[in-house]
């Protein structure tokens, strides 16, 4: 085609209704007769329920009825998805309101359903519970040790996993033999992912049928109602239709299933009227998942001409009171594997202690394990630098899989292999976008002036477009699923198309990028391509959007359909124009004779004879309808290199971000604006993570950044703009070349922060400082220095 | 209480509680749900609207305290079925993701540019500081208030 | 947490020391109670109803409050626990009185450690310490108020 619709950017086909407030978000759902629902949290982060007294609670007008944990003992315990590293023994998940043992500050414990939200909200302060409460530990590597509260009878030491891959023995060799060996002890601190939308739900319950229609926030509407009609209710799927309506972000923290889902659906049933929560920001920070929160002593060896020898790493990984759906894949599958990074380290091993303690749930949170591997590897290649006197670009070419080596085996992905790269390429351009040689003799003249500024990379590489279902599921990565996707296209008698799709799409525009792979394929307009998603009725089975999986995963199916669609318009358009199938060709939205152009069906019109049927080839059934499954033969690895340069005041400790430049090679690009835009807020997230947000729990578990007013989410004036390029190694792993583009950003970004930093303040000594990299942390460090 | 208020235009009279917030009453009275809550704090943004004309955080209003106001919410931006500027803005420019925050961020955007019809890249950003977006990293918002404040003849 | 505070009162120390011990005086002077109400078979130990504002959590906290360590009239200590508003709070007070001769004041201090739990620690913790100092300044100032003028020592 002259203009291709695939690569370009066009304008998203979602905004119209977003921009102009006709969006309706979950929130924004009101069903006639709904009551609405109000959750009461445990103020304490460890306690035993002796009692509870709701009698007062529910003698308010308006009340309809007030619940506790022990009203739904016939609703089982949510289920644990992703059961790695030996954890089944030891999993504890929450119950829809807890009934005896509250292990965290937040948990639910009773609800009261009424008229209004104010009044659900007034009666909740009635309710009278009685604690005993226990003493609490917040700290993963402090609650292993002895001496520490237990929180759970089955997990001895508050261990619920002990994982690890790799090679123990050749990696303690080659660490005993390695000219340079460097230690650190790194925190990637606790985030709180803070979509702008907070979750909610609403259920209606039907009685004639017995059927629930569940609305919520999730990134997995699929998913959920599996597991909330196999494992929570026990009642066949086909009783449940989940819809998701539009979704405000999510960045991980809306893929599980949380306790509030089906406590709202159970609730439906006993009201007998359609029930609504909606979630406070407040409730938000303590009831939501939380991400990241490791502990890591690392040991890095190196040849002193800067070649890496070895890299071992041993990490508490915070889990939190109690389990969220896939928390256990999180620190091992997605952080361990990775810890190869963009380089050829020939010795690794990693040990995973995943701990419980009275904090709030951690899984999946943009990047979900990859960023804390990137930034163990990124830090430990710059330790490495800064010791030897290297260069960071240098050591970073000296140790880069260097293209010709793919697919690349790192011998820690069990089994799996990097499918492209080329990082020197990457980096290449970033170093040429940023100057650097010119930046190092400002960075010298700043300091002859007492400035400090600071340059910082991250050569990165993540894993995306999770999984083969045969590598990630049991018995491979403990993953209790498949993880391929699904698509229907329908041309329909008029030539317009519809997808249905089990992804999701909460930001990501995937009704704008599924359009253009649809409209490439078969030559329609953009505009006359609908995409369905969100809601399990009418949409084909999906896992969700999660990983950077749903270009990968997700659209390739829909290109598969779509050729299973051209190879039957091609047929019909043959018995159209009298010619064999084998003679025809399907180009440009049109079948024609090969070299003969102009006597051609369009797809409008053997969409139009196919639907009407009257005039086909023998044995086809008529409409142009076609659904594929997509399981991915592997992972897609997209790669780049991020560099930060900043400026620290080092009377102040005040860290100024002077340029932000990132290179990142997704595969093939369907929609530069959009794959941007996911680069742009990815790093803000990254950026954020090194300077300013951390969640801070006080040694009795109650929570000290519970609202916005302490959780340091970044602000307008706070970021710069950002220089973004690119470059383009198309994935071999699937048929559309893509990687995945929604967490680069996260990914990258934060270790490229921490190294500037670190580089700034190299003249006085400055080897470490923990995140957030708050001014106070910098100031400290440098009178240490 | 009863209060009138006019709403997009339209002059409406209600009932209202003395302790509804402004944003409940727009969203759970008249049903105009484009207006956002993001937060229990006051500190996002989302639930921004015009009243007489200046941006205001909804949630940190009374409804009984609009009485005799003139309000304006993201429903009521677009003059006869055309886009305002600054909605075309962050469509051509991609300054939004999941939308969440836009309503807030396009309606704070419009006050921002009636006392600063010139502004430079650093004006946005402390004129935006008072909403907050999780998915754009601020980036495309900032080039969607500059691209609307050239059309706009800034 | 750990608080300290200083007040002055202009009175001797045994008027001061008295109308420590009124719990009259006591319930009119704590913010936002009316009334403290002995419990029975424990002494020294009331418990009282409050409405406070405490940041974005205001509403109605009970609690109950003990004297103990009484060394009259220089010493004793209050401990105070209450819940309201899905939060616990706890603390106890070292109370100290010292007569200045020389300026004719009798100089009170005291030392308090508190926790506080829930959606209080969550949200209000920033603004606990002030408001306890808030609290606290109002408090003695309306128990110094009741001291009568005949007893003031300026």
């Amino acid at each position: 085609m002259a203009s291709r619709v695939f690569g370009a950017s066009i304008k998203r086909k979602e905004d119209p209704r977003l921009i102009t407030g006709e969006a309706k978000y979950l929130d924004d759902l009101q069903l006639p007769g709904m009551a609405h629902a109000a959750i009461l949290r445990s103020p304490h982060a460890h306690a035993r329920i002796k009692s509870i007294d709701t009698s007062a609670a529910a003698a308010v007008p308006g009340v309809l009825g007030v619940f506790t944990g022990k009203d739904f003992m016939d609703v089982n315990p949510l289920p644990c998805a992703w059961q790695a590293g030996g954890v089944e023994n030891h999993v504890n998940t929450p119950r829809v309101l807890e009934p005896e043992k509250v292990t965290f500050t937040g948990a639910g414990v009773a609800v009261v359903v009424a008229e209004s939200r104010y009044i659900a909200e007034d009666a909740l302060q009635l309710i009278k519970v009685n604690y005993e409460v226990l003493p609490a530990v917040v700290d993963a590597q402090k609650a292993t040790q002895s001496g520490a509260p237990q929180i759970h009878d089955n997990a001895p030491n508050n261990v619920c996993m002990e994982w690890s891959c790799g090679d123990k023995a050749g990696t303690d060799k080659a660490l005993g033999e390695a000219e340079v060996v460097i230690k650190e002890r790194v925190v990637n601190q606790r985030l709180i992912p803070t979509p702008m939308e907070t979750r909610g739900c609403i259920a209606q319950y039907l009685p004639a049928t017995d059927e629930y229609t569940v609305w919520m926030t999730s990134q997995a509407p699929h998913v959920m109602r599996l597991l909330m009609t196999a494992f929570v209710f026990g009642i066949p799927e086909t009783k449940m239709r989940v819809i998701s309506p539009q979704v405000g972000g999510g960045f991980g923290a809306k893929i599980f299933l949380y306790p509030e889902y089906c406590l709202v659906t159970a609730l439906s049933k006993k009201i007998g009227r359609p029930v609504k929560w909606a979630e406070t920001r407040s409730e938000n920070y303590v009831a939501t998942t939380h991400g990241r929160d490791h502990i890591t002593e690392l040991e890095v060896g190196a040849k002193r001409d800067g070649t890496i020898t070895a890299l071992r790493v041993n990490t508490y990984a915070n889990l939190g009171g109690i389990l969220s759906t896939i928390a256990p894949g999180i620190p091992t599958t997605l952080y361990g594997r990775l810890l190869s990074g963009a380089y050829k380290i020939p010795n690794i091993y990693c040990h995973v202690w995943g701990v419980y303690t009275n904090t709030g749930m951690v899984d999946a949170y943009r990047g979900a394990g990859r960023p804390e591997a990137t930034f163990v590897v990124e830090r430990a290649v710059d330790m490495v630098a800064n010791q030897l006197s290297m260069d960071p670009a240098e050591i970073r070419r000296k140790n880069f899989i260097p293209s010709s080596a793919f697919p690349y085996d790192p011998k820690i992905l069990n089994g799996l292999k990097y499918d492209s790269g080329d990082y020197d390429k990457a980096l290449g351009k970033a170093l040429e976008m940023v100057g650097y040689q010119d930046f190092r003799k400002a960075q010298a003249d700043a300091r002859q002036q007492g400035r400090y500024l600071g340059i910082g990379f991250s050569s990165y590489i993540e894993m995306c477009g999770v999984a083969p279902s045969a590598w990630i599921g049991l018995p491979g990565e403990g993953w209790g699923a498949g993880l391929w996707e699904s698509a229907n296209v329908r041309v329909h008698l008029t030539g317009k198309v519809v997808v249905t799709s089990g992804s999701q799409s909460h930001g990501q525009g995937h009704e704008t990028t599924t359009a253009q792979i649809v409209a490439e394929e078969l030559g329609v307009p953009v505009e006359d391509v609908i995409v369905q998603h969100s809601d399990t009725l009418g949409t084909p089975f999906g896992y969700g959007t999660y990983g950077s999986r749903s270009a990968s995963v997700g659209q390739v199916a829909v290109f598969n359909s779509l050729q299973k669609i051209k190879e039957k318009a091609k047929k019909l358009g043959a018995h159209l124009l009298e010619a064999a199938v084998e003679d025809v060709v399907f180009e440009n939205g049109k079948v024609h004779v090969k070299g003969s152009p102009d006597k051609a069906k369009t797809i409008q019109e053997l969409a139009g004879a196919a639907a009407l049927g009257y005039s086909l080839p023998a044995g086809m059934e008529p409409f142009l309808d076609d659904t594929a499954y997509y399981d991915p033969p592997n992972c897609t690895f997209p790669f780049g290199t991020h560099i930060c340069i900043v400026e620290v005041d080092a009377g102040t400790g005040q860290i100024d971000i002077k340029r932000y430049v990132a290179v990142d090679d997704v595969g093939k690009v369907i929609n530069p604006m959009i794959v941007d835009g996911q680069v742009h807020g990815g790093i803000a997230q990254g950026v954020a993570q090194a300077l300013w947000e951390g969640a801070v729990y006080d040694e009795n578990g109650q929570l000290l950044t519970g609202s916005l007013m302490d959780y340091a989410l970044p602000r307008a004036d706070l970021l710069p703009s950002f220089e973004v390029g690119r470059t383009e190694t198309p994935s071999p792993t699937n048929p559309l070349g893509v990687k995945g583009a929604g967490e680069t950003g996260t990914i990258a970004a934060t270790p490229a922060v921490v190294n500037a930093v670190l580089d700034a303040l190299k003249p006085l000594g400055v080897l470490h400082i923990d995140m957030p990299m708050t001014p106070a942390r910098v100031w400290q460090a440098i009178q240490k220095g | 209480m009863k209060i009138s208020v006019k709403i997009n235009g339209k002059t409406v009279e209600r009932d209202v509680d003395p302790r509804m917030l402004l944003v409940h009453f727009l969203r759970d009275e008249l049903g105009l749900t484009g207006t956002k809550v993001g937060c229990d704090t006051s500190q996002c943004g989302s639930c921004t609207v015009h009243l007489n004309g200046e941006a205001l955080k909804s949630c940190t209003f009374f409804a009984v305290q609009a009485d005799g106001a003139e309000i304006t919410t993201i429903e009521g931006l677009a003059a006869n079925g055309s886009l305002h500027p600054m909605q075309e803005g962050f469509w051509e420019k991609h300054g939004l993701q999941c939308g969440y925050c836009t309503p807030g961020m396009i309606m704070a955007s419009v006050a921002f540019l009636k006392k600063h019809a010139h502004p430079t890249e650093e004006d946005i950003r402390h004129g935006l500081e008072g909403n907050l977006c999780r998915c754009t990293g601020y980036h495309n918002i900032v080039a969607a208030v500059k691209a609307a404040s050239e059309k706009m003849g800034g | 947490m750990k608080f300290t505070g200083v007040f002055t009162f202009n009175a001797d120390q045994q008027t001061v020391w008295e109308i420590l011990m009124d719990t009259k005086a006591i319930a009119q002077a704590l913010p936002g109670v009316e009334e403290l109400i002995p419990v029975a078979d424990e002494p020294d130990t009331w418990r009282a109803d409050a409405k406070l504002g405490i940041a974005a959590i205001s509403g109605t906290y009970s609690g109950r409050i003990r004297m103990s360590e009484q060394q009259p009239p220089d010493k004793y200590r209050l401990t105070v626990s209450g819940e309201g508003q899905q939060s616990i709070i706890n603390g106890t007070t070292l109370i100290h009185l010292r007569y200045d001769e020389e300026q004719k004041k009798t100089i009170l201090t005291w030392e308090a450690e508190a926790s506080v739990s829930g959606k209080l620690a969550s949200i209000g913790q920033r603004v606990i310490s002030p408001a306890v100092k808030m609290m606290s300044g109002q408090f003695f100032k309306a128990l110094d108020k009741q001291i009568p003028s005949e007893k003031r020592t300026s």
